[in-house]
C-alpha cells in the first residue's frame, strides 16, 4: 500500500517535472500522430489495392492494429525507462535504484512516464472503434464480443511489457540491449498488426511462444471472428499474460542478483 | 582533394571496429524484410497488380530493404546535432575545409561502409528467399548505379538539412522524426509511390522521398527506364543549394555555448 502511494507521488512529481516544458511536449505528440497516421495509411494503401490479405477484410485486420497498438502504447506510457534501460547499467545509475529502500522496478517505473505515447492507445482505440462497428453492423460480431476485446487489449499490454522487462534484465549479462530489442519488441510488435497466418511456419512458431505477441490479439480475433481456434482462445491470452510477467520478472531478479557496477 | 578521401576512408575504417554488433542488427532488419515480404506476399498472392505481380512485389519489398542502410539509416543528422549541443561545431566550422562537405564527406565513408556490409549481405539473404531480380536490359546496368548513388546523396541532403536545423531549435530530434516520417510514408520502400490512394500517388512522386527507395526501385526491376532519373535528380540538385544556402546562413548564425 505504502509501496502504491509512493508510486503515485513519484509519478506526479515526474508529470509536473516534463509539463515545465509545454511547447516540447505538444510538438512531440503531434510527431508521434503523424508517425501513427502514416503507419495507417501504408495498411489502408495495401488493403486498398488488395481488398483481402490471407482471407482478412480491412475491417478484420483493423481490429488486430487497434489491439495492437493500444497494448504497445499502454506499455510505452507507463515503462519508458524500462524501453531505455541499457544505459543504467552502462553508465552505473543502476547502483542509484538499489540504494533506495523499495524495489528497483517499481522506482524505474515511475520515471518520466511518457504521457504523450497514450495518444497512441486513442490512435489505436479509434480504428478498432472504426473496424469493430464495421463488424457490429454487418452481423459479424456481437456487442459481448467487442467488450471481450477491449478488455483483452488491455490485459494484453503486460505482453510487450515482459517482453520488455526480459529484454531490459539481459542487460545484466549482456551490458547493451537496446539492438536486441529489435528481435524482441519492434519486429514482433510490427507483425502482430497483420494476421499471423500471413507468416512463414518459424515467424508463426516464434510469435505463438517465445515472443508470444499471437496473444495480444490475433488468438482471440481469430476465435471471434470464426476463422479457427477454440473457446480456450478467449482464456489463453491473459494465462499467457501473466505467465509472461512471472517469467519476466523472475528473469529480473535474477539479473538483480548478479548486478555489480560500472568501475570509475 | 586529399582532405576529403582520408575523412571519408576513416569513416570506413571506425566502423569495421564494430561489425560484430553490426551482425546483430543485420539480421534484426532481415527479419524486418521477411516481415513486409510475407505480407506483400499474401495480399498479392494471385493477382497482383499491372507492374507488380505476386513474383515483382516480394522483391521490391526486399530491395527498398536493403537500400534502407544506404539511404535512410544515418546517424541522427549527420552528427551536426551533437557537435551544435556539445559547442564542438564551432571549433568544426573554423577549419580550412568547406563545412558542408566535410560533413557529407564524413558520411560518405559510413554510406560506403553500409553499402558493402549491410546491404549487399541483406540483399544476398533475400535473393535466396525470394530470387533476385536479373536485369535484362544492358541500359539498366549503367542506369542502376547512378540510381543508387543519387538515392544515397539525395538521402545525405535530407539528413544534413535535418541535423542542421539544430542551429535554430533546440530539439533536433523534431526534424529527424519528421524525415523519418516522411521517409516511412512517401518513399515507397513499403508501398510503391504509384500504388498510394488518390493524390498522394503523384505528390509522393515528385518529392524527395521517392528518390530514395521509389526510383531506384522501379529502374532496378526494369518498370521504369532512364526518365525515372529526372525527378532524383532534380532533386539533387535543389537540395544541394539548399544545404549551400542553409550552412552559409548557420554560419552567421552559429552561436557559442558558454561553459
Amino acid at each position: 500500500m505504502a509501496a502504491l502511494r509512493l508510486y503515485a507521488q513519484l509519478v506526479s512529481a515526474s508529470l509536473r517535472a516534463q509539463m515545465q516544458y509545454k511547447i516540447d511536449f505538444i510538438v512531440s505528440t503531434f510527431l508521434d500522430a503523424i508517425f501513427q497516421a502514416v503507419d495507417f495509411v501504408l495498411l489502408a494503401a495495401i488493403m486498398l489495392r488488395f481488398p483481402e490479405i490471407a482471407g482478412w477484410t480491412l475491417y478484420e485486420i483493423g481490429l488486430l492494429y487497434g489491439m495492437s497498438w493500444i497494448a504497445m502504447s499502454l506499455y510505452r506510457t507507463f515503462a519508458p525507462e524500462l524501453h531505455n534501460f541499457d544505459r543504467y547499467i552502462v553508465q552505473g545509475n543502476f547502483d542509484s535504484l538499489l540504494i533506495r529502500p523499495w524495489p528497483t522496478l517499481m522506482v524505474l517505473l515511475s520515471r518520466n512516464l511518457e504521457l504523450r505515447k497514450i495518444g497512441g492507445a486513442l490512435q489505436g482505440a479509434l480504428v478498432f472503434w472504426f473496424s469493430a462497428s464495421h463488424l457490429l453492423r454487418s452481423g459479424r460480431l456481437e456487442w459481448g464480443e467487442v467488450a471481450i476485446l477491449i478488455g483483452l487489449s488491455v490485459t494484453g499490454t503486460l505482453i510487450p511489457f515482459a517482453l520488455s522487462l526480459a529484454t531490459a534484465a539481459c542487460s545484466f549479462w549482456i551490458v547493451r540491449s537496446g539492438d536486441l530489442q529489435t528481435f524482441t519488441m519492434y519486429a514482433p510488435i510490427t507483425a502482430s498488426q497483420y494476421p499471423l497466418s500471413v507468416f512463414p511456419g518459424w515467424l508463426r512458431a516464434l510469435l505463438s511462444s517465445v515472443l508470444p505477441v499471437a496473444f495480444i490479439n490475433y488468438v482471440p480475433v481469430q476465435y471471434l471472428l470464426e476463422k479457427g481456434g477454440s473457446a480456450w482462445s478467449l482464456v489463453s491470452p491473459p494465462v499467457v499474460s501473466a505467465l509472461c510477467l512471472i517469467a519476466a520478472y523472475s528473469l529480473w531478479r535474477l539479473g538483480e542478483r548478479r548486478y555489480h557496477s560500472t568501475g570509475t | 582533394m586529399r582532405v576529403f578521401f582520408l575523412l571519408a576512408q576513416k569513416a570506413f575504417r571506425r566502423n569495421l571496429q564494430y561489425r560484430a554488433s553490426h551482425v546483430v542488427t543485420n539480421i534484426a532488419s532481415a527479419i524486418f524484410g521477411f516481415i513486409y515480404i510475407a505480407i506483400w506476399q499474401a495480399a498479392a498472392a494471385g493477382t497482383g497488380t499491372a507492374d507488380y505481380s505476386a513474383t515483382v512485389l516480394p522483391r521490391y519489398i526486399a530491395f527498398n530493404q536493403a537500400m534502407l542502410w544506404i539511404t535512410i539509416f544515418r546517424q541522427h543528422g549527420l552528427g551536426i546535432p551533437e557537435a551544435v549541443a556539445t559547442g564542438a561545431v564551432s571549433l568544426e566550422m573554423m577549419r580550412p575545409v568547406d563545412y558542408h562537405a566535410m560533413v557529407v564527406v564524413r558520411e560518405l565513408g559510413n554510406v560506403w561502409y553500409s553499402f558493402w556490409f549491410r546491404t549487399v549481405p541483406l540483399a544476398a539473404v533475400f535473393a535466396l528467399a525470394v530470387g533476385m531480380h536479373v536485369p535484362q536490359r544492358p541500359s539498366t546496368y549503367a542506369l542502376l548505379p547512378v540510381a543508387v548513388g543519387l538515392a544515397a546523396y539525395v538521402g545525405l541532403c535530407l539528413h544534413y538539412v535535418a541535423g542542421l536545423s539544430a542551429f535554430w531549435t533546440i530539439q533536433s530530434r523534431w526534424s529527424n522524426q519528421l524525415l523519418q516520417a516522411a521517409h516511412f510514408g512517401l518513399s515507397g520502400f513499403m508501398v510503391p509511390v504509384d500504388l498510394l490512394p488518390g493524390a498522394l500517388a503523384p505528390l509522393a512522386a515528385a518529392l524527395p522521398f521517392a528518390a530514395l527507395q521509389y526510383y531506384p526501385t522501379r529502374i532496378y526491376l526494369e518498370l521504369s527506364g532512364a526518365e525515372a532519373l529526372v525527378w532524383p535528380f532534380v532533386w539533387s540538385i535543389l537540395l544541394t543549394l539548399l544545404c549551400r544556402a542553409m550552412t552559409y546562413a548557420a554560419r552567421r548564425k552559429l552561436e557559442v555555448q558558454g561553459g
